[in-house]
């Protein structure tokens, strides 16, 4: 009772105390929350009772199921089913469909789909439109050297599509659409290419050299399906991981597959050839061998003259028949008939009668690191005898000077003829076919959307040149083998939709010292401040695929998920295709008459409602006679539901069904009717049109007047028809003084590449809390170059390289080849605006842009220096938060 | 009768997926975890080894956390699992501290101690404790002593391992070990 | 009741009323002119004095440093930015203003703690004006709830209806003791340390924290 005794003996006239504060509240009570919505309460008339406290605590009876896209980038694509309760998530659970087995397995998700609702609900998602304080549109200043440094205010979304409606037409007229780049995102480039166009970017991305190598070398399509179907991978007796780690970058079911070959075949002999004795290689016990990044065509050529030689001196390794009759441009008996003059074979290039240099195994070796020793114990495991799976993957590709590469592997496979028989492949094992080759056996239909149609001439850059042309001011536009032509870029704006550009390209440091000083408006659609985000003008919200109606997903050939809306949008957050409704309409109102391609309605003119059951008509699977089917039942009262018109609709499983499982998935077993081995057709008839690559000849080109002539037309750098080993500014020549094997090391010793990382989906997921607690993100240092360095574990790092610098804590480990640095792939840039280095360890401040070839980024040829960081130890990510905005508030 | 967790190490490629499930469906905070994996390091490059565990409640047969515990509040069931009843938790610790394993976490913000509990509920609805329903190698399993054994012949008990601490509480989890697992091997964080 | 009594009661209720009101504007928007003006005038002090004891005084000490920087021509950019960083974004929010990322344990919005709170709205028929785009259990929209209870108390008082009085006062205590009370000190805490050099909010937050405590007590005497 002491507080109201105090008052009575308090000397204070409570009349006027009363008087005042009533005044003093209705004064507050006047303050206007307009506009705030998201902070005030309202009376609500339903008459909802409560959920009582009590049987919150049982919560999972008053939930429901939802199948919750996964939709990240890593090639997997699993089902992640979430619990809802009244617009809450209250946890995941994956695949429990059907019961699990080896060959009906189910599609559990990994350590990130497991993580996903601290993704989506995090509360560092973007919530309304921000505009950067010291940037002024129209005349106003525009401080570009405070971008990713400045404070923000927030807009309404009438303000900030105003805005931007007003600064792209300003800079359309007074710029032109030449120097508005849109690198990607399909919505932001749908505006501009109403306007007149806009520059955007191209890249070779996951693929690398397996972007346009095997369309002109006869690789294709079976490349990218060039490997056997897991089951009848189970036959195989050799199995040659060449950079393949689906334990780490195919997360999901592959690297279980990879071990049902070890259950099934307890006699398999597993080599793994990779810098890194990586996790799928333990897995299988195999047998290490390790190689130096972006040194494999040498490595390949050693193998190649080796598998030659020992087939000379008697040993039968080589399939002579397969060689002479399905490949052109081994030797000058069997060239192209499209060959230049004066034209070489491979043959005559790997035995050394070109340039005087038999590519040898010791040759080899001095440049890959493979001993030399292990040659001819390869060449052997490669006999055509011997059922050989060969399994490659894309890093390797994702290196300068690559171009050849895919041909290179193309054409030992053909050597040794393993390609088209049971038990045998030879091709690449990644993303969403890693251990599992072949075609689609289901899929979803379109969403009926529009696509943007760019007017502008010549319009895309080669993203690892994009900064470095920015800088210079002027372009190669020269997309996926067109010939190169010259085009002058002013950059005046950047418009980032669906992208993390510059975070995930080359060139990083480049890209922020180019936004720091070029553009006059930099505008961005985010889920969150991402590093695009950072260093924009403006940031829109946006929703998350769990925010919408639904979507189709699918990773491996046999399953197909249906994932349905979760929540409502949060916060303000908008669907990109709305946020492009919006800015064209506002355009369309206010600027129509520039723009005669704007009409009053909508440029996406489908409902998310729509677009959704549009994609769901479409289903299709493989039936046993491979005849494509519909999958879906869906009722006309069903499809009216959606707001699309159509009659019913028969398939094998019903739309509600389809949408309770999420799943719908093709069993297999061996034997059936879905097995693949790839390039069978091909091997048992090589006139069999319908089997055969894309090349000019239809055959698999060892020697390609077609790839010569595309590559070298594009102006970057240049090739021979034939697979050569061609030194690469950042590679492992790089790290010598005067670029001499042997020779005194420069001033970056050691070779730098970028493993895929299991916190991440490329860059997606960095800033997921649990995941930063589960996978630390460190640089993985040899222990020889870390004693080298006087660097132990956990110590903070600086790397460097010639185009930037990051720090990471050290992970030292004998896992790793000496001389190799491994820096995981996506973590997202953190600046030290103080020190010049990068805190979060992008990898992307330490890849350059170089531009070589057919425009193949080359993130694993890298080069750097470390030293042990004293100016302060870096915190652990999960901790790292504070430590940046500590450096904000100074 | 009594049940046990099953890891099988020569499976597992410490992609810790197990330990987001466990940690999803605990809903537990950055610092706790009831389900841990850690990764090993042995021999020297160019000869390497690595291997993973993937560890919780082992469940003992004579569990000292429930004989230490001041309130009943840790108990072991007839069907096996140890569990904790969050009510009569006093916060003391004893179990925390007890525990040769390290396995029961003191919740700051509940003021109570936590730990696995076998998933008790989902199971009693037919599901499987979160950890071996997620794990994408299959490399866990849950069940009777005997089921585990029957499913798992070559599976030895978890505390035969050099990195589980001398205890005479009988935990109950077995493992099919990698032939490198060695008392020499160095906890790596990669 | 005798009638000195029933008038520091109105005294305390419409105290609190203002106090409440004063914070939810504070955290509830970006500050302007007129909140400043407002939070600047001289009465603050003395109703956050009412209570006595610490809130006494730090509130004065800190109102006085702040009037003073107030005269300058940049101060309402300061604190505008201070809020923005704190509370909107684009940046990674150093404090994040919601209960769940305290007591939800994952770190992440729209959890069960949410759903405790959209419960405690809907049975004194509120809910968040944005639901359900909106996380319920933000700071703003709390002390939005504790602030229209606030108000609806002292209008049941002057009405003489103690059985609704009784209702909003018991609902306040219990909301405070389940809610307020269990995450402001852990939001304090961490918004203290990401920000110390902050003009406003950290000091705002200390004082919050502080009242709120205050108020537990305040209340539990009034129904007794």
């Amino acid at each position: 009772m002491h507080m109201i005794e105090e008052i009575a003996k308090a000397k204070i006239s409570r009349r006027d105390f009363l008087k005042g504060t009533v005044a003093a509240t209705a004064a507050m009570a006047g303050l206007s929350m307009a506009g705030r919505g998201e902070n005030a309460l309202k009376a609500h008339a339903e008459s909802v009772a409560p959920v009582e406290h009590a049987e919150i605590t049982d919560i999972q009876s008053q939930g429901k199921w939802v199948t919750g896209s996964c939709w990240h980038n890593c090639g997997g694509r699993c089902l992640n089913k979430v619990l809802v309760v009244d617009g809450t998530v209250i946890r995941q659970k994956t695949d429990d469909t059907h019961e699990d087995s080896p060959d009906f397995p189910q599609q559990r998700a990994c350590v990130r789909g497991r993580s996903q609702r601290q993704h989506v609900l995090s509360p560092d998602r973007l919530k309304y439109p921000m505009k950067r304080k010291n940037w002024n549109p129209g005349d106003g200043e525009k401080h570009p050297e405070l971008r990713g440094m400045d404070e923000w205010e927030r807009l309404s979304w009438d303000e900030a599509i105003e805005i931007c409606a007003d600064e792209i037409h300003r800079i359309v007229q007074k710029y032109g659409n030449q120097n508005i780049l849109i690198p990607y995102g399909g919505e932001c480039q749908m505006v501009l290419s109403k306007m007149g166009g806009y520059r955007s970017c191209w890249g070779t991305n996951s693929r690398g050299a397996y972007t346009s190598t095997p369309g002109k070398v006869g690789f294709w399509p079976q490349s990218n399906e060039g490997i056997n179907d897991r089951i009848e991978l189970r036959k195989s007796d050799v199995i040659i991981l060449h950079g393949c780690n689906p334990a780490w970058s195919s997360a999901g079911n592959p690297a279980y597959h990879l071990l049902q070959i070890k259950k099934h075949n307890p006699n398999a002999k597993f080599i793994s050839i990779d810098p890194l004795y990586n996790d799928s290689a333990a897995l299988v016990e195999a047998e290490w061998i390790p190689i130096r990044p972006s040194t494999d065509m040498a490595f390949l050529l050693g193998l190649a003259y080796t598998v030659y030689k020992l087939d000379e001196a008697g040993e039968g390794l080589m399939d002579w028949d397969y060689l002479n009759t399905r490949t052109l441009g081994f030797d000058q008996e069997h060239m192209p008939t499209d060959a230049e003059e004066g034209a070489h074979s491979f043959k005559e290039y790997l035995l050394g009668e070109l340039d005087g240099q038999p590519k040898d195994a010791s040759w080899a070796s001095e440049i890959c690191g493979v001993p030399v020793e292990k040659f001819e114990y390869l060449a052997r495991l490669l006999s055509k005898e011997n059922k050989v799976a060969y399994l490659t993957a894309w890093a390797q590709a994702r290196t300068h000077n690559a171009d050849n590469l895919p041909q290179m592997h193309m054409t030992l496979g053909a050597m040794t003829g393993h390609f088209g028989k049971s038990g045998h492949c030879w091709g690449v094992s990644a993303h969403s076919r890693n251990i599992n080759g072949g075609y689609y056996l289901c899929g979803s239909g379109g969403a009926g959307n529009p696509s943007a149609q760019n007017p502008l001439p010549n319009p895309t850059i080669n993203d690892t040149e994009c900064w470095e042309a920015c800088k210079k001011g002027v372009a190669i536009h020269n997309s996926y083998g067109a010939p190169g032509v010259e085009v002058p870029i002013d950059l005046k704006m950047v418009y980032w939709g669906y992208t993390a550009f510059l975070n995930t390209r080359e060139g990083t440091s480049a890209g922020i010292e180019v936004l720091r000083s070029m553009p006059e408006f930099v505008l961005s659609h985010s889920m969150f401040r991402t590093t695009n985000a950072k260093y924009s003008d403006i940031v829109l919200p946006v929703t998350t695929p769990w925010e919408k109606a639904g979507s189709f997903l699918q990773g491996n050939r046999e399953a197909l998920i249906m994932a349905t809306k979760v929540i409502e949008p949060i916060y303000e957050a908008k669907n990109d295709q709305e946020i492009a409704n919006l800015i064209c309409a506002k355009i369309f109102e206010k600027y129509g008459e520039f723009y005669p391609e704007l009409t009053a309605d909508p440029v996406y003119p489908l409902t998310e409602e729509q677009q959704f059951m549009n994609s769901a008509c479409g289903c299709w699977y493989l039936d046993e006679n491979h005849e494509k089917k519909t999958l879906i039942s869906i009722t006309a009262e069903q499809k009216a539901a959606y707001g699309v018109e159509g009659e019913d609709q028969e398939g094998i499983i019903t739309f509600d069904e389809f949408m309770e499982k999420g799943l719908f998935q093709i069993p297999r077993a061996d034997g059936d009717a879905y097995g693949y081995i790839a390039w069978q057709d091909y091997r048992e008839d090589v006139n069999n049109n319908a089997a055969k690559g894309n090349s000019a000849s239809g055959m698999m080109e060892i020697y390609s007047q077609g790839l010569k002539d595309m590559v070298n037309a594009m102006k970057f750098s240049t090739i021979e028809a034939y697979p050569t080993w061609i030194e690469q500014e950042d590679g492992y020549f790089g790290t010598f003084a005067d670029r001499k094997l042997g020779g005194e090391k420069g001033e970056f010793p050691l070779q730098i590449y970028n493993p895929h990382y299991l916190r991440r989906s490329h860059s997606d997921f960095d800033n997921v809390g649990w995941l930063r607690e589960a996978w630390p993100n460190p640089v993985f240092l040899s222990k020889t170059d870390a004693d080298a360095a006087g660097i132990m574990d956990g110590d903070t790092v600086q790397i460097t390289s010639p185009h930037g610098s990051v720090l990471r804590n050290a992970c030292v480990t004998g896992r790793l080849m000496p001389g190799v640095v491994g820096l995981p792939h996506g973590s997202w840039s953190d600046m030290d605006e103080k020190l010049g280095v990068d805190r979060g360890g992008t990898d992307n401040i330490i890849c350059g842009g170089i531009s070589t070839g057919a425009g193949v980024s080359g993130w694993n040829t890298g080069r750097c220096n470390i030293k042990k960081f004293t100016e302060y130890q870096l915190p652990a990510d999960v901790d790292r938060s504070d430590m940046q905005e500590r450096i904000l508030f100074e | 009768m009594a049940t046990a967790f099953y890891f099988d190490m020569t499976a597992c490629i410490g992609c810790k997926a197990c330990q987001m499930a466990c940690k999803d469906k605990n809903n537990l905070p950055l610092g706790i975890l009831y389900r841990t994996v850690q990764s090993y390091e042995v021999g020297e490059y160019p000869m390497p080894g690595v291997y993973h565990t993937s560890l919780t409640c082992n469940h003992c047969a004579e569990p000292a956390c429930v004989a230490k515990c001041p309130t009943g509040a840790m108990y072991k069931t007839e069907e096996g699992p140890v569990l904790h009843d969050d009510d009569l938790c006093i916060g003391c610790q004893m179990c925390v501290n007890t525990c040769p394993y390290g396995v029961p976490k003191y919740l700051e913000d509940k003021k109570i101690t936590g730990k696995c509990d076998t998933c008790i509920g989902i199971r009693k609805d037919g599901g499987l404790p979160q950890c071996v329903a997620a794990c994408p190698m299959r490399a866990l399993d849950f069940g009777t002593v005997e089921e585990i054994l029957e499913r798992h012949p070559d599976a030895v008990g978890m505390d035969t391992m050099p990195f589980m601490p001398e205890s005479d509480t009988r935990p109950m989890t077995f493992v099919s070990p990698k032939t490198i697992v060695s008392a020499d091997a160095v906890e790596k964080f990669f | 009741m005798n009638e000195e009594r029933r008038e520091i009661i109105e005294l305390l209720l419409v105290n609190r009323q203002f106090c409440y009101s004063l914070l939810y504007h504070a955290f509830g928007r970006e500050p302007d002119a007129a909140f400043m003006s407002l939070l600047l005038a001289e009465n603050t002090e003395e109703n956050f004095a009412l209570l006595g004891g610490e809130t006494l005084e730090c509130v004065p000490a800190f109102l006085c440093s702040l009037r003073e920087k107030a005269e300058d021509s940049g101060f309402l950019d300061q604190v505008r930015a201070e809020y923005m960083r704190l509370f909107v974004g684009p940046d990674r929010l150093p404090a994040p203003p919601w209960e769940s990322v305290y007591l939800g344990e994952d770190g992440t919005l729209f959890q069960l703690s949410t759903l405790e709170v959209r419960n405690c709205y809907r049975s004194f028929g509120l809910l968040p004006e944005e639901y359900p785009r909106v996380a319920d259990d933000s700071l703003a929209l709390e002390l939005g709830f504790m602030s229209t209870l606030a108000s609806w108390a002292t209008d049941a008082f002057r009405q003489n209806q103690t059985e609704e009085l009784k209702k909003y006062l018991e609902g306040s205590e219990e909301f405070l003791r389940k809610h307020l009370l269990r995450w402001i000190p852990k939001f304090l805490e961490r918004l203290s340390k990401a920000c110390s050099e902050g003009i406003l909010y950290p000091k705002l937050c200390r004082i919050l924290d502080v009242f709120l405590k205050k108020d537990e007590l305040v209340l539990k005497e009034i129904l007794e």
